[in-house]
């Protein structure tokens, strides 16, 4: 009489041979022939050694061969305030529950976003409503630009009739899709989504859409026709890089796109976009930075001086270089666009007129006219008095760091803190003294 | 798919997710390209229990690997992401046996063949609850090749390196101490016990002498276990106790006599800085044993009951053995003082029965031998760690590497594939099943 053995194997024994069992071992299949070794492992460090090791010891052992060439070890998810999630604490966030209420994506992006190499995850809902909210925030923009196709036909890029702002996106977008390839192969996600956070939020939504407006409303055809296509052209590769984080959101969004950006029936089969350094303009992006702090420096002259949005602003700026002038007579309109305001005059060494609140940005002085505008003598007492707050403020940090006895008994984050305070209260002051030197 | 409508306003993901997902599917884009010119990428999934219910962690693994997995594809490799599930022997025999007890069964009554058709019949449902929860993420795997770990294929590997490992030597049977859970009856592996900080006492029991006056104090939080104390042990530069090795004390209650040794293993600093050596329950002790070639005794048995070598404490189950025990060490005058002890016990992580850790007979792998080159491919970087720091850690365990434990006294998992002649004792262990 023959008995088997009554015992079973620990369940860790098949899991040991999971890499190759499931390729067909032991028949030599195709697919062992392919997909062995495998390329990646992602997986929890509490079983690096029940799993990681003796998958790599088996392989070995009956493949001749390891399992996976690299093997991505991911970080804990913790609550909010960084405890471990667990049913009897009751602070686990159910990932089904999140599904149902924000959808997939906003999932999938949160979680990436927070995967900083090494570092645990603390997960929060309000983490999860920013991802959905950027989410949304990527199909407003996608709608803009579907809904002012007016008369659009297909141009290729380098036919159309582009200006700054075209080459400065597509330019920032061949870099962001340089570094945003490079992240993903080193495995670095939180960056990677972080990259593409900014550049849709800030770049392509915040300034180029708000750019393209003037174009796509009273542009001529061939101009609209140009920032149509650019408009298309980055939000299609956008997408592109976006869908393995975002896969719904995407292909919802891609299926509205005109060809040739649709460039598959599905953008999972849709190829990654090209790098083509033909559209780096290293000029584009360092004159678009300049007008950026320019138009900062102008909303900042109106915010102090509690301009309202609805009056446009009269600005003159004055220059100290001919190229300087050149540039901002060119492309005063973005300025005008962003700032809300009517740049008058643009000229080299300007007359200050009377009454301006006064800016300055790399050599050019900013005139902002408030003459007129607002209640001067309300506004600058107002300010006066802020000012004098600031001039209190910073002496008293002044004293606090030259008083050794602080400098030698507070910790050093401290210490630091109270340097950078410094340093911004500095700068503050110096920018509020400066706007209120133009107000006589 | 060509649209000519606009988007709607607003984004609505509940009502495309499933959508896209079935077409997706069907469109075969799971599939990796049969283009022999692509380059191959491939990711096998941490195969989830499939029992088991999607928590965040797995939340965060599906969503990092898709990530790679559907930028690969569109960077125009041959992806290939191949899903499973996996049996968890313990966790899934365990949820059915709960079960069961709900109908008041227990998988005896049932008996082993009745029992596995119920977990199948249970494994059926639950998989495709675990399936469609991967699917609601997104996770673009090949579901054409989808695998369990106890599919017959599977099934036929696990087989094939058993019998390779055992034809070679590197399996074999022997005694150990394994952690036990006396509920559950069977081997836990260590990941399977939970520790849990608990208030409990610490014991500080008398060892008389056995030649002359005096005794030895010992600290223990688990004075039930003295009865299979074999020697008592001080650390070799203990300047207490430096003339108290090679003496001989009396165990308590059993009037065994045990010798005193010396090893440093023995932590100073903890209680007296006297250590009761139990080989038949402590893994450390069990170490110190075989270091000094001690004998094994076990005085509780797989069910947590007291056997016929705790002597009149014989039958009692295991917690009422230490009341009676303390009771007669009081008797005897030879308990000096107990203490209050926060200290971390080991729990079954399924049923949240206090582990045993107990002697027994059981299937090992030698792992030496296996460890060596898998040391060697990381050492020469053909497995890369990212965060880098892990590869520290893998050396140090792969250094330290003990034999596996691979037996469960389980029903539900792959069967040993070791058979017994009950005429003649023979044991063999064949690839197929013996006619």
């Amino acid at each position: 009489m023959v008995v088997q053995d009554e015992d079973v194997l620990d369940t860790w024994f098949s899991s040991a041979l999971w890499p190759f069992s499931t390729l067909g071992w032991p028949e030599k299949t195709e697919d062992l022939d392919r997909f062995y070794p495998t390329s990646l492992l992602v997986t929890g460090f509490d079983i690096i050694f029940f799993w990681v090791a003796r998958m790599i010891m088996m392989g070995l052992k009956f493949m001749g061969e390891v399992p996976f060439r690299k093997v991505y070890i991911t970080p804990l998810v913790r609550d909010e305030a960084g405890r471990k999630m667990s049913k009897s604490l009751g602070n686990a966030i159910d990932p089904l529950e999140v599904v149902e209420k924000y959808g997939s994506d906003a999932l999938r992006f949160a979680l990436a976003w927070l995967t900083v190499q090494g570092r645990d995850i603390h997960l929060s809902l309000k983490r999860i409503e920013a991802a959905r909210t950027f989410v949304n925030k990527l199909w407003n923009a996608s709608r803009f630009v579907l809904m002012n196709l007016e008369g659009y036909s297909f141009l290729p890029l380098e036919a159309g009739e582009l200006d700054l702002k075209d080459r400065w996106i597509l330019s920032r977008f061949q870099k962001v899709l340089r570094s945003a390839t490079e992240q993903l192969e080193a495995l670095e996600f939180g960056d990677f989504v972080q990259l593409l956070y900014d550049f849709v939020w800030s770049e392509y939504c915040d300034w180029y859409v708000e750019w393209s407006k003037e174009d796509l409303y009273r542009g001529g055809e061939s101009k609209r026709k140009a920032t149509q296509n650019v408009l298309l052209s980055v939000l299609s590769g956008l997408l592109r890089l976006l869908h393995p984080v975002i896969p719904f959101v995407t292909e919802e969004i891609w299926q509205y796109l005109p060809t040739p950006y649709k460039a598959a029936e599905s953008i999972m089969i849709a190829p990654w976009p090209q790098e083509d350094t033909r559209w780096i303009s290293e000029d584009a992006e360092r004159d678009v930075a300049f007008l950026q702090e320019l138009i900062r420096e102008i909303r900042y002259l109106r915010a102090e001086l509690n301009i309202s949005p609805s009056v446009e602003g009269v600005v003159w700026l004055s220059c100290e270089e001919d190229d300087t002038v050149r540039l901002l007579s060119s492309t005063k309109r973005y300025v005008e666009q962003l700032a809300k305001c009517r740049v008058e005059r643009v000229g080299k060494h300007l007359s200050r007129p009377t009454q301006v609140a006064l800016g300055r940005v790399r050599g050019v002085d900013v005139f902002f006219l408030v003459e007129g505008v607002v209640d001067l003598e309300k506004e600058t007492q107002r300010l006066l008095k802020k000012l004098a707050d600031l001039e209190e403020d910073l002496e008293r940090l002044e004293k606090k760091l030259q008083n050794e006895n602080f400098l030698a008994r507070a910790p050093q984050e401290v210490v630091g803190q109270e340097k950078e305070r410094y340093r911004e209260v500095r700068e503050e002051t110096e920018r509020l003294k400066r706007l209120l030197g133009g107000i006589r | 798919m060509e649209k000519s409508v606009a988007l709607p306003p607003v984004f609505e993901a509940q009502a495309v997710e499933e959508k896209w997902y079935e077409f997706w599917e069907k469109n075969g884009y799971f599939i990796p390209s049969p283009d022999p010119q692509k380059p191959p990428f491939s990711i096998v999934i941490p195969p989830p229990n499939v029992t088991g219910h999607l928590h965040m962690g797995h939340a965060l693994n599906l969503t990092l690997q898709d990530i790679v997995i559907r930028a690969k594809r569109m960077q125009g490799y041959a992806v290939l992401w191949l899903p499973g599930t996996d049996h968890a022997g313990i966790a899934t025999q365990n949820v059915v046996e709960r079960q069961l007890a709900k109908e008041g069964l227990s998988r005896h009554d049932l008996g082993r063949e009745k029992f596995l058709e119920r977990v199948w019949e249970w494994k059926e449902t639950y998989h495709a609850r675990i399936v469609q929860q991967l699917k609601r993420m997104g996770a673009s795997c090949d579901w054409t090749r989808e695998r369990f770990t106890m599919d017959a294929g599977l099934s036929r590997a696990v087989r094939e390196v058993f019998v390779r490992l055992f034809e070679e030597g590197l399996i074999y049977q022997g005694e150990y101490i394994v952690n036990w859970c006396p509920r559950c009856e069977t081997a836990l592996a260590d990941i399977e016990v939970e520790y849990r900080e608990i208030p409990g006492r610490l014991y500080y029991i008398r060892y008389p002498f056995v030649d002359g006056a005096g005794f030895l104090v010992v600290a223990t939080t688990r004075p039930e276990t003295l009865l299979g104390d074999v020697a008592l042990a001080v650390h070799p530069e203990d300047l207490r106790y430096q003339q108290v090795v090679g003496r001989r004390v009396r165990l308590p209650l059993l009037d065994r006599e045990i010798p005193v040794i010396a090893d440093e293993y023995v932590d100073r600093e903890f209680g007296t800085g006297v250590l009761k050596v139990t080989p038949g329950h402590d893994p450390h002790d069990f170490e110190l044993g075989r270091r000094h070639n001690l004998s094994v005794i076990r005085v509780i048995d797989t069910r947590g009951v007291m056997t016929e070598d705790a002597g009149p404490f014989a039958g009692l189950p295991r917690e009422a053995a230490r009341e009676a025990v303390l009771r007669a060490l009081e008797e005897k005058g030879l308990l000096e003082k107990v203490e209050e002890h926060r200290h971390a016990v080991g729990h079954c992580y399924r049923c949240g029965v206090v582990i045993e850790p107990l002697v027994s007979r059981q299937w090992f792998v030698r792992m030496k031998e296996l460890a060596r080159p898998a040391i060697q491919a990381v050492l020469e970087g053909r497995v890369v760690f990212v965060p880098e720091r892990w590869t520290r850690i893998y050396f140090e365990w792969m250094e330290n590497i003990r034999d596996w434990c691979i037996s469960r006294q389980i029903w539900w998992g792959h069967r040993i594939p070791v058979f017994y002649c009950q005429s003649c004792g023979y044991v063999f262990c064949p690839i197929g099943k013996p006619r």
